[in-house]
Formats: structure tokens, C-alpha cells, sequence
């Protein structure tokens, strides 16, 4: 079997299956059986499971329209005059972590004590509108099912989990010092942290053209949730965007030259009230001017608080 | 082998597929209601809140027509989708003890009216810093919840758990065992626990713990201003840095519930086209979590705060700082204030008036 170039194969020592994986892979996961092997060491590892899809395209498509529609600055007639032009599923993977880490102190061995669990991406290049600290919905984990990949493009992690559990557990790491530092000088840090498996996550890409231009969305195919999206800014709503920067500029200018005046202070009162409004003139027209508006789903990601 | 490779794991009582991951601890059959412990060890008490999963779509139906927000709208909301879902919960009582010590930089200031030699009226403002040292022992008791799902979503689920408290708990109730109720009438879908007992235990001491700290830098703080005042007559503590600045906090586990499988009823409507999402508690239909249209008069109202904010405390603002410089400092930092409150505004109410929904939720 010839490889291409920067491929390695890889034999399943479950199933015997053969297959082709990028030569930077670390762990391997066998497409036909699911079988999850930790390449420089040929150990199998078990824990690896995936989400199942549960939104069809048409799902996943009047999601994306449904959301565009909310958004202010998008143009009135989008579910009409869109339509969609490509979808496909991407199985995404993601490497899971239990966070642990105790910092002990003479007489308090949980001096320190910080315990979550997280997820991260474990590819390099993710897909665009995805962050690497997905939160997933509550619902739907399943075990692996090698069958829906057929369904779709499959990454092979390529990123090493090991070296991401230490940036995984350094947030957790300083939080426990910091406690642990209210008891003792030199507290010694416990890391019973664990990279605990893979999981595979389905996102729907959706490609869909309005006006002869295109748009991009990526939503879960889980459950359904758009995750960002890119929609056309109407050109009604663009008339909207720039007369509303205008008002707030000229509003602010008269409203602070009027009270300016009554407090003794025209000018004082009229740069007072241009230059307030300029943090909301520069929201307005921030919109106003773009070629696309995008949104990306808040809370799912980056709620690692500090 | 084989359970992990796609065959599945079925219900022990009625041979349904079960969704399990190798995190579950328990997995709840869906169509039966039986619990299928994945490891002996973990064996545990579960109890569940019966659902009103038959009234869902009346819990809905009243708050459209009911909500103020909403009656207006409710002709042309359509529903798309509603569900019964429970979530696995664990609930704790955690008791803390911190012997705090600390520092502390106090500023204080004092303002003084005086005279000039020709007569007018000025005031002044004088600071100065003290150091105080401040300590005692603080004893409390936290109630932590914990959902018994990793890394997951919570936004919704953390006010749902608001109104549990204030409503089954505070009612002197919990959940029944599983095998008591009619599983048809109550019926859903249950999300399999992930989180075992002795580490729900560890969570809630970390998360009781964290909540400390906030808590006691707080009394630590009023201790400091307090005593700097005590010291220092007429004047006004305004602010507190720490030199030394130790919480030490020590947490025991007094209480964990059983799982506690709480039910939430999620709806899917569109209005206008606009697809919009709304949270129910399972057990008396309250909306918890809702996103809601909004309205072009909100995002007017919105505008119309923007253009205050950068009128009348940005221009007035910085009018007054002018007409007062140089006889009245209060008058200037009252104006200097309103005109950074008036920018920040301006900002902040032009972002809101251009959101796509507005969220509500049960704190």
C-alpha cells in the first residue's frame, strides 16, 4: 500500500483494517471499528465516543435562517431570497479532561482545591467559527458508531493530549496556589488531573448565497444550535445603521450644547456630548459599513472565568 | 468489546437502547424509567421530580398569553417544538470556617468648605492613608448544586436550579424515588449521570470555598473602613488595598442529596419567522430561561437612552466640569463622572438596541 505524501498507515489491532492517517497524528482512531490507538505506543484506549447527528440539513438550514432573521442589521427578505448552496457534516474531535489539582499545605492537605471537567479541540486547525473550549448542550452523548461517519468529513486528532492537559490544568494549578498561599508559604501542588478519552462532534457546514454572494454558518448537529453565522446586511437596515451614527452624533452635540448653555458653557457642553457619543456612533457604523454581519454563540464558549 | 463499538447498551428491564458514554454512572431508560447502573460501586439513591410532561404545551400556552412581554405577541408565535427533559442534579450543604487576618491600607477623605479673601465659597478635598490590622473567624454554610454532566452547557440550568430551591425545597419537599412514580405520566427524556457522588462531594467543597473568599474579603473590608473611621473621626473611608491579605478556608461535606433528576420543559417558537427558545421548570410550568423578540419600541427605547447618556451626562457633564474649574472640585468630579458614565452609555445602550433578543431568567 503506497502512502501519499506526509500520510502514515496505520493497522487496527482490533478489527485489522488498514487506513491512512496525517504522519503528525499521535492518536489514531480506526474509521471501520472506532477503535481508538495510541500510536507511539500501539496501546488501545477505550475511552472514545461521539455525539450522534440529530439535525438534518433542513433542520440545521432553517436554524441558521431563523437566527439570521433576528438579527437586526439582516435584510427582511432573507428567508425568501436565500438559498442554500452546500451543507456537510464535519466529525470534530474533541479530547476530554477531569481537572484535579489539590495544593497541600503542612496539616491542610486541601489547602488548595480546584475540580472540573473540560473539553478542548483536538486538532490544529479548526474550522472556522469554532473555539477550542466548545461547552457541549446537555443532551445526546453516545458511544461510538463508526457507521454515521460515512456521513461525513472525519479529522483525525493530530494534536497531543498530553501536552494539552498541562495547558488544560495551569489555570486550575494557580487558582489552587493562590488559595493555598492563605495557609503556607510553599504549598506542593497535587495534579491528579486525567485526559479521560476523545469524542467526535458533528457541526453541520452551511453554505447558503443571498444576492449572488455567499455566507458562511456552522451549527451542532446535535442539537441543532447555530454556532456562528455570517448573514448579508440589508440595505434598508444599512440606511438605519448610518442614520442612527448621525443622530446619536448630532443628538448628543445639540442636547450638550443646550445644557452647555444653560450651565454656562456652550462649547464645553457641545465636545461633551460629541465625544460620549462616539463610543455608540462607532457601534452603529461598525455594522453599518461591513460587508457581513457575523454572530458567534456567547455562551457556550470562553466561560472559563478567571 | 463489542458494548463499546456501536452495539450498545440495552435497558436491563424492557431491552431498549440506552445512550451511554463511558462517563455514565447511571443511565435512566426513556421509555420505562428503569435505572441501569453502569458500576456497582457507584450504586446510589436517585429520586426524581415528577414532571407535568401532559401540560407542557398548556405551560406554554399560558405564558404567551400571560407574560407582558409576550400577550401582545401571542397571535402570531407559532410552537415549533416542546420537550421533557431531566437533568441530574446533585444538591450539597457544605460548611465553611475561615480565620482571617489581614493589613490593611485604608484611604480616607474629608472635604472642607472654606472662604477666600474675597469672600467666595470653595471646597477641598483632602485624602489620607492609614494601616489597619484586621482578623476573626467566619462560620457559614453553603447550598451548592451540582449538575451531574461534564462540561456542559449551563445557562439555562443554573436559574432552573434557582427556582428549585425557592419553590421544592423551600416547600419542605424533594424527589420521590423513581420505582414510585407512573412513569407514563411523567415521562421524558433523562440524561444519564456523569458526575459520582465523591466527586460531586469534592466539587461542592471547591465551589464552597470560592464563594468564601468573596464572601470574607468582603467583612474584611467593612472591618477595615470601620476601624480607620473609628480612628479618624469626620472622615470617610473610601478605599482598601492589602499588604497581608490571608483567607484560609477549611470546608466539611454535611449534606448531599440523592440524584436528583429535575425536569425542565424546553420550547422551540418562531415568531415572525424568528426562532426563539423558552425554558420551563417541570414540575410547575414557571418560565425560568426565555429568549423574547425585540420590539422596534425597545430598540428605541434603547436608542433613546444612548442619546441621553451622551447629551445630558456626557455634554452636561463636561459643561459643568468647564463652568466649575477652578472654584468648585466636587462640582468638577461630579462632572468628570457623568461624562465618563455618559461615554460608557452611550456605548453599552447602542449595543443592547441592536441585540437580537432580549433573555430573561429566574435569579
Amino acid at each position: 500500500m503506497s502512502s501519499e505524501a506526509g500520510m502514515k498507515s496505520v493497522r487496527c489491532p482490533y478489527c485489522g483494517a488498514t487506513f491512512q492517517v496525517p504522519a503528525t497524528v499521535q492518536v489514531a482512531v480506526c474509521p471501520y471499528c472506532g477503535t481508538t490507538i495510541w500510536l507511539n505506543t500501539g496501546q488501545v484506549f477505550k475511552e472514545h465516543y461521539m455525539y450522534p447527528i440529530r439535525v438534518e440539513f433542513n433542520k440545521a438550514y432553517d436554524n441558521v435562517l431563523g437566527l439570521a432573521e433576528r438579527q437586526f442589521a439582516a435584510p427582511e427578505d432573507i428567508r425568501k431570497a436565500a438559498s442554500p448552496d452546500a451543507g456537510r457534516i464535519h466529525f470534530v474531535p474533541l479530547y476530554l479532561y477531569h481537572v484535579k489539582v489539590r495544593a497541600e499545605c503542612p496539616g491542610n492537605p486541601e489547602a488548595g482545591l480546584e475540580e472540573e471537567w473540560v473539553s478542548r479541540l483536538a486538532v490544529k486547525n479548526p474550522i472556522q467559527g469554532l473555539s477550542i473550549n466548545y461547552r457541549f448542550p446537555t443532551r445526546g452523548r453516545r458511544f461510538f458508531e463508526p457507521r454515521t461517519l460515512e456521513r461525513g468529513k472525519y479529522y483525525q486528532p493530530d494534536l497531543d493530549p498530553k501536552e494539552l492537559l498541562s495547558e488544560v490544568t495551569s489555570r486550575a494549578t494557580l487558582k489552587a496556589l493562590r488559595e493555598a498561599y492563605n495557609w503556607c508559604d510553599e504549598p506542593k501542588i497535587v495534579n491528579e488531573s486525567k485526559w479521560e478519552g476523545i469524542v467526535h462532534y458533528p457541526f453541520w457546514e452551511i453554505r447558503y448565497s443571498y444576492n449572488g454572494r455567499k455566507y458562511y454558518a456552522l451549527v451542532d448537529a446535535t442539537d441543532g444550535t447555530v454556532v456562528y453565522l455570517e448573514y448579508p446586511i440589508g440595505t434598508k437596515k444599512r440606511g438605519y445603521l448610518l442614520s442612527a451614527a448621525a443622530g446619536l452624533l448630532l443628538g448628543g452635540m445639540v442636547i450638550g450644547a443646550g445644557l452647555g448653555y444653560a450651565i454656562g458653557s456652550t462649547t464645553a457642553g457641545l465636545a461633551g456630548g460629541a465625544v460620549s457619543s462616539l463610543p455608540g456612533v462607532y457601534k452603529f457604523l461598525s455594522l453599518g459599513v461591513s460587508r457581513v454581519g457575523r454572530y458567534v454563540l456567547g455562551e457556550r464558549f470562553a466561560r472559563e472565568d478567571s | 468489546m463489542a458494548e463499546e463499538t456501536g452495539i450498545g447498551i440495552r435497558c436491563q428491564r424492557c431491552g431498549a437502547p440506552l445512550d451511554v458514554t463511558p462517563e455514565t454512572i447511571v443511565a435512566v431508560c426513556k421509555y420505562c424509567g428503569f435505572p441501569n447502573w453502569t458500576a456497582q460501586a457507584y450504586v446510589y439513591p436517585i429520586v426524581i421530580v415528577p414532571a407535568k410532561s401532559r401540560e407542557a404545551a398548556r405551560f406554554f400556552e399560558k405564558y404567551i398569553h400571560e407574560d407582558p412581554d409576550m400577550k401582545g405577541l401571542a397571535d402570531k408565535v407559532t410552537l415549533k417544538r416542546i420537550e421533557t427533559v431531566y437533568v441530574p442534579v446533585y444538591f450539597a450543604t457544605v460548611a465553611v470556617e475561615s480565620r482571617y487576618y489581614g493589613k490593611a491600607n485604608v484611604t480616607l477623605t474629608k472635604v472642607e468648605v472654606y472662604t477666600d479673601s474675597k469672600g467666595r465659597v470653595h471646597t477641598r478635598t483632602k485624602t489620607r492613608v492609614v494601616r489597619v490590622d484586621v482578623r476573626g473567624t467566619y462560620n457559614g454554610v453553603e447550598d451548592i448544586d451540582i449538575i451531574a454532566r461534564r462540561s456542559v452547557d449551563e445557562t439555562e440550568l443554573r436559574p432552573l436550579l434557582v427556582h428549585y430551591r425557592k419553590t421544592v425545597f423551600a416547600g419542605g419537599k424533594e424527589g420521590v424515588p423513581i420505582s414510585q412514580v407512573n412513569w407514563e405520566e411523567v415521562k421524558g427524556e433523562v440524561l444519564a449521570a456523569e458526575v459520582a457522588p465523591q466527586a460531586a462531594q469534592t466539587y461542592a467543597r471547591d465551589q464552597a470555598c470560592d464563594i468564601t473568599y468573596g464572601k470574607v474579603k468582603e467583612i474584611m473590608e467593612n472591618k477595615a473602613k470601620e476601624k480607620a473611621a473609628a480612628m479618624n473621626p469626620g472622615w470617610i473611608p473610601t478605599m482598601v488595598s492589602w499588604d497581608v491579605l490571608r483567607i484560609p478556608c477549611k470546608a466539611e461535606n454535611r449534606w448531599l442529596s440523592p440524584i436528583t433528576l429535575v425536569p425542565y420543559i424546553e420550547a422551540i417558537y418562531s415568531y415572525e419567522g424568528k426562532l426563539y427558545r423558552t425554558v420551563f421548570a417541570g414540575w410547575d410550568g414557571r418560565r425560568v430561561y426565555g429568549e423574547e423578540p425585540m420590539l422596534a419600541l425597545q430598540r428605541a427605547v434603547y436608542f433613546g437612552g444612548a442619546l441621553f447618556s451622551s447629551g445630558v451626562l456626557g455634554g452636561g457633564g463636561l459643561a459643568a466640569l468647564a463652568a466649575s474649574a477652578g472654584h468648585s472640585t466636587i462640582a468638577a468630579i461630579v462632572g468628570l463622572g457623568a461624562f465618563a458614565l455618559g461615554m460608557i452609555g452611550s456605548y453599552y445602550l447602542s449595543k443592547e438596541s441592536l441585540k437580537d433578543v432580549r433573555v430573561e431568567k429566574e435569579e
